[in-house]
């Protein structure tokens, strides 16, 4: 049974004489990058956090993620580690990106919720009390979306058109999927995997595993990330994120089923156009030689392309095969009569 | 905890069938020697099933339930049930009422002839003939002729296992209809027998023909595990030879143009550059299959250790 994590999980939040005690109420974990100058954003938003959670008696930790910044911006950390308590800080040797300095934060945290953040206040720090409220009346994921927006327009296209393009090929509608400020039961976080750019679709992520994710109205206040005006690189990035979580979502574990059905067809066009040339030169009443026309170069083309694609679906299966037993793809949410080993070795 | 026998129920959205399944079980493994055990595996079911499930285990000792986060699919239900499960046998059924429990023992008495696997035959079988039937009569045919193994109801999820024999395999994707093949294949013994049928009183079915693409896609991606996971190039092999013997074909035309032709034909070296590439890419592609195979894991070797019988 060691081998699938999410079982264990459920085994240990079944059996409740042995609730999880966990040290803070909630883990505030912001990763920076970028900061550059703007420590004063940093500090402003700290203390916007310290100050809610104060004055709703929750009892806090911080980890902060130095996510590759050069400057005085760790200067400031420590400063901070000093004088705020539980006041954690991680400091990577270069920038890794958000998947990685969240995760190991999430290994850190010790608060029964964990919110995220960006490095300055993009949101009402108050809106963390109305996430944690959220929380727990039951969501185990909850997504801010920031509204109304006070970023440019351009950016608001960009970030409508993301947000359109992951809805339409996952079938999962979120409204601000670039929206940071997210909440977490710390439990549920641990269970998600993500690696590479998939930190954004977290939610998403989630919603493929079974859990509850419901989204939030957060006030907007700022936006400052680094410019990403009609970047074009950018965009074939974030493409190239979605259809990689697409395929990751449906079709992980059966990757023939996405490259079979295109191979098969178009190898199958292929031999119908060989067919064409064929009758062409023995049975149509004028010989047209086959080296003579350019259609076999398609024919061909095709009978190659088509067996080639399906390889890489035969690959994919392979892999899954060979190494695919530890992703479990399933995920379990209660286990009942566990307990009852003692009676049932009574009854003997 | 010993238990003798684990029997699996996938269970989605039954909530009319759960209270006499319950009942039937009962008259069944009251007869059984040994401790057993019912594992219904709540596959996200949106009706009342989950209600009654934990209702039937607040009434018997048996029954233990494992609910999903959400509705995840039959191979993977029966997974958690085998991850699950405690007991030495374990056996497989339905929750429509389709299957009857009276065949346990009967599947339990054929395991203990020495079988790994034992499955069920639906011979006399309860069901639309044009939509469910014929279907699974060809898909079995099929199935049978490819994969080798030989049982005329791959699709019957009445089935006994041996525990040590799904536990050292990996089910994944829509499998579980595969399990007797690919266990076949690291070395288990497999057999049937002949079991009750019945037509369905309460609920829906939850297949439809929609699947027959994906079954043929699975059946491809069996063979190919059965035959080639340990040695892949000798299935990528033949097909790159397949493109060279084509560029073979081709060469003495180019040959003859170049040598007699009054203009040179593009199209030759064209379509044997493409052959070409295409001997060599399934020639390449074998070899990253062989590289895969050998740093992951081996099936038959797992199988082999948990069925060991060592003498010391």
């Amino acid at each position: 049974m060691s081998r699938v994590p999410g079982l264990q999980a459920a085994e240990a939040a079944e059996s409740t004489d042995v609730i999880e005690r966990y040290e803070f109420d909630v883990t505030l974990v912001v990763v920076a990058s970028d900061v550059d100058v703007h420590l004063d954003s940093f500090v402003e938003m700290i203390d916007a956090f310290r100050r809610v959670f104060h004055e709703s008696n929750l009892k806090a930790e911080y980890i902060v993620v130095d996510d590759g910044n050069t400057g005085s911006f760790y200067d400031l950390l420590v400063r901070l580690n000093r004088e705020i308590p539980n006041f954690k800080v991680i400091r990577f040797r270069r920038t890794f990106g958000d998947s990685v300095a969240l995760q190991i934060a999430t290994e850190r945290a010790r608060g029964e919720f964990v919110i995220t953040n960006t490095w300055y206040l993009q949101v009402k720090a108050e809106s963390a009390l109305d996430a944690i409220r959220q929380l727990r009346n039951g969501a185990d994921v909850v997504a801010g979306v920031r509204c109304p927006r006070v970023d440019s327009f351009v950016a608001r296209i960009q970030s409508w058109g993301f947000n359109v393009l992951t809805r339409f090929l996952t079938n999962v509608g979120f409204e601000d999927l670039n929206c940071s400020f997210r909440a977490f039961k710390r439990q549920v976080l641990s269970e998600i995997h993500f690696h590479g750019d998939l930190f954004r679709f977290v939610p998403v992520l989630a919603v493929g595993q079974g859990f509850r994710v419901e989204e939030m109205e957060v006030t907007h206040v700022a936006e400052k990330g680094p410019g990403t005006f009609l970047n074009f690189s950018l965009y074939v990035r974030r493409f190239l994120d979605v259809f990689s979580l697409f395929f990751l979502l449906k079709f992980t574990k059966k990757p023939l089923r996405f490259f079979g059905l295109t191979g098969f067809a178009l190898a199958f066009a292929g031999f119908i156009v060989a067919c064409f040339l064929l009758w062409d030169k023995f049975f149509a009443a004028e010989e047209i030689g086959m080296v003579d026309r350019p259609q076999t170069v398609l024919a061909v083309l095709l009978m190659v392309l088509g067996p080639i694609l399906l390889s890489i679906g035969l690959i994919g299966e392979i892999i899954i095969y060979t190494q695919g037993k530890g992703l479990s793809d399933y995920h379990i949410d209660t286990i009942l009569g566990a307990k009852d080993e003692d009676k049932a070795r009574r009854d003997d | 905890m010993d238990v003798d026998l684990s029997v699996i129920i996938p269970v989605f959205n039954e909530e009319d069938n759960i209270e006499p399944l319950e009942a039937e079980l009962q008259a069944v493994l009251e007869t059984l020697p040994g401790r057993s055990e019912v594992i219904f595996v709540d596959d996200g079911s949106s009706d009342r099933s989950f209600e009654r499930l934990r209702e039937v285990v607040s009434r018997r000792d048996w029954a233990r339930v494992v609910k999903m986060k959400r509705n995840f699919g039959q191979t993977q239900a029966m997974a958690a049930g085998f991850d699950y499960a405690r007991g030495s046998v374990l056996i497989c059924m339905d929750a429509d009422l389709q299957n009857d429990p009276r065949d346990i023992p009967r599947l339990l008495e054929r395991m203990d002839q020495g079988f790994d696997i034992v499955s069920g035959w639906r011979k006399d079988r309860k069901d639309k003939f044009l939509t469910r039937r014929f279907p699974s009569i060809c898909a079995n045919w099929l199935i049978g002729r490819i994969v080798g193994v030989r049982i005329h109801d791959y699709g019957c999820s009445l089935k006994a296992y041996d525990a040590r024999v799904v536990k050292s395999l990996n089910l994944y994707s829509d499998m579980h209809r595969f399990l007797p093949a690919l266990a076949s294949k690291c070395g288990a013994r497999v057999t049937e027998i002949t079991v009750n049928h019945r037509a369905r009183l309460h609920g829906e079915s939850k297949y439809g023909l929609s699947r027959v693409f994906k079954v043929v896609i699975d059946i491809a991606v069996i063979k190919l595990i059965v035959d080639f996971a340990a040695r892949p190039i000798h299935a990528f092999g033949p097909i790159a030879a397949i493109y060279m013997l084509a560029v073979l074909f081709t060469l003495p035309f180019f040959v003859i143009n170049l040598a007699v032709g009054y203009r040179v034909n593009v199209v030759i070296p064209t379509i044997m550059v493409l052959f070409a590439m295409g001997a060599l890419y399934f020639f390449g592609i074998g070899m990253l299959a062989d590289l895969v195979v050998r740093v992951g894991r081996d099936d038959t070797a797992r199988y082999a250790r948990a069925t060991a019988m060592e003498l010391s």
